[in-house]
């Protein structure tokens, strides 16, 4: 039985007789499914750059972390005082937690207490604000640094 | 290779974890590569080339820059979807598709998410349109890729004989 006898008595593929024809499609990046991150949405389409975030997740650590910096003098460079401190308070970043400091502190002792024997607590580098800030509620709250365990 | 996507569970199959492939991958890999193959339907293979002849392959290729996802279920490779930079001068940044997922996963978006991984990461990388070719009578193949926004560009009428004279 030769192998176009064998394929015909298969109930494969077929959309006449025995052959089948090749469909030929293609995409291009403006039609990928936009993320379902709305904000990244809202930011690729103010950006009018579809899979921003996707190319800046390919740059080197030190590429992007230069370009952040210009990022962020470029946007120093146009704020005033009273804006950042505005922003502050209202930025879910950097507005302070509704959280008790004291549930968490207990909570941090808690989790202290029962690390296993070979685990250590190190002391990440603190939270640093480039600028003076006044030292009374909320500012002295978002200096806390986070407490990090690693096995030994 | 280094991807922008984390590895990622799939919500509704918890042991279900799409990444990306490393040639460690190889022997897992070539078990669903050679079962999607011997359904002679959906791939221009009969059954999977020798592990030898597929490793040489997937090595070239990752060399050339290719980009392979793929989908694990409680650590066995049960689906891939890769595109591969053309080499073709001036085709660089034209990437062609191919992907492939056993029986019993399909219909589960499984094949939707592990498609979008791969072409989100192909397109990051640079490349400027991604092209496949699927056999006419695999609607679900061509459902999955117009959904996902590929549109069609043609049709080779009869350019293929049921799997058995391909290759």
């Amino acid at each position: 039985m030769d192998s176009l006898s064998r394929a015909a008595g298969e109930k494969a593929r077929h959309v006449d007789g025995i052959w089948d024809d090749i469909i030929l499609m293609a995409l291009e990046p403006g039609a990928v499914p936009v993320p379902k991150n709305p904000i990244m949405n809202r930011i690729e389409r103010q950006a009018a750059t579809h899979g921003l975030a996707t190319i800046l997740a390919n740059l080197s650590g030190p590429d992007l972390q230069s370009l952040l910096l210009e990022v962020y003098r470029q946007q120093a460079a146009r704020r005033t005082p009273a804006a950042i401190l505005a922003e502050h308070s209202r930025s879910r970043f950097t507005r302070p937690s509704q959280g008790s400091a004291k549930a968490f502190a207990s909570l941090e002792r808690l989790a202290h207490e029962n690390l296993p024997p070979d685990f250590e607590v190190l002391e990440l580098s603190p939270f640093a604000l480039s600028r003076p800030v006044p030292l009374s509620p909320p500012w002295d709250r978002i200096g806390a640094s986070l407490p990090f365990g690693i096995r030994k | 290779m280094k991807s922008a996507y984390p590895p990622q569970l799939i919500p509704s199959k918890m042991r279900m974890l799409i990444r990306p492939f490393t040639l460690a991958d190889l022997a897992s890999f070539h078990r669903p590569l050679d079962a999607v193959a011997r359904e002679r339907r959906h791939l221009a293979l009969l059954e999977a080339p020798p592990i030898a002849d597929a490793e040489r392959y997937l090595c070239a290729a990752l060399e050339q820059g290719a980009i392979r996802f793929v989908a694990e279920d409680d650590d066995r490779v049960v689906g891939w979807c890769d595109v591969t930079p053309r080499q073709e001068p001036g085709s660089s940044r034209v990437g062609h598709l191919g992907m492939g997922l056993l029986r019993e996963y399909r219909g589960q978006g499984i094949g939707y998410r592990i498609l979008d991984y791969t072409v989100r990461e192909a397109f990051g990388k640079g490349l400027t349109r991604i092209d496949l070719e699927v056999f006419s009578s695999n609607q679900a193949a061509i459902g999955l890729y117009r959904r996902y926004g590929f549109t069609i560009e043609g049709r080779r009428r009869k350019s293929a004989a049921c799997g058995w004279d391909l290759g």
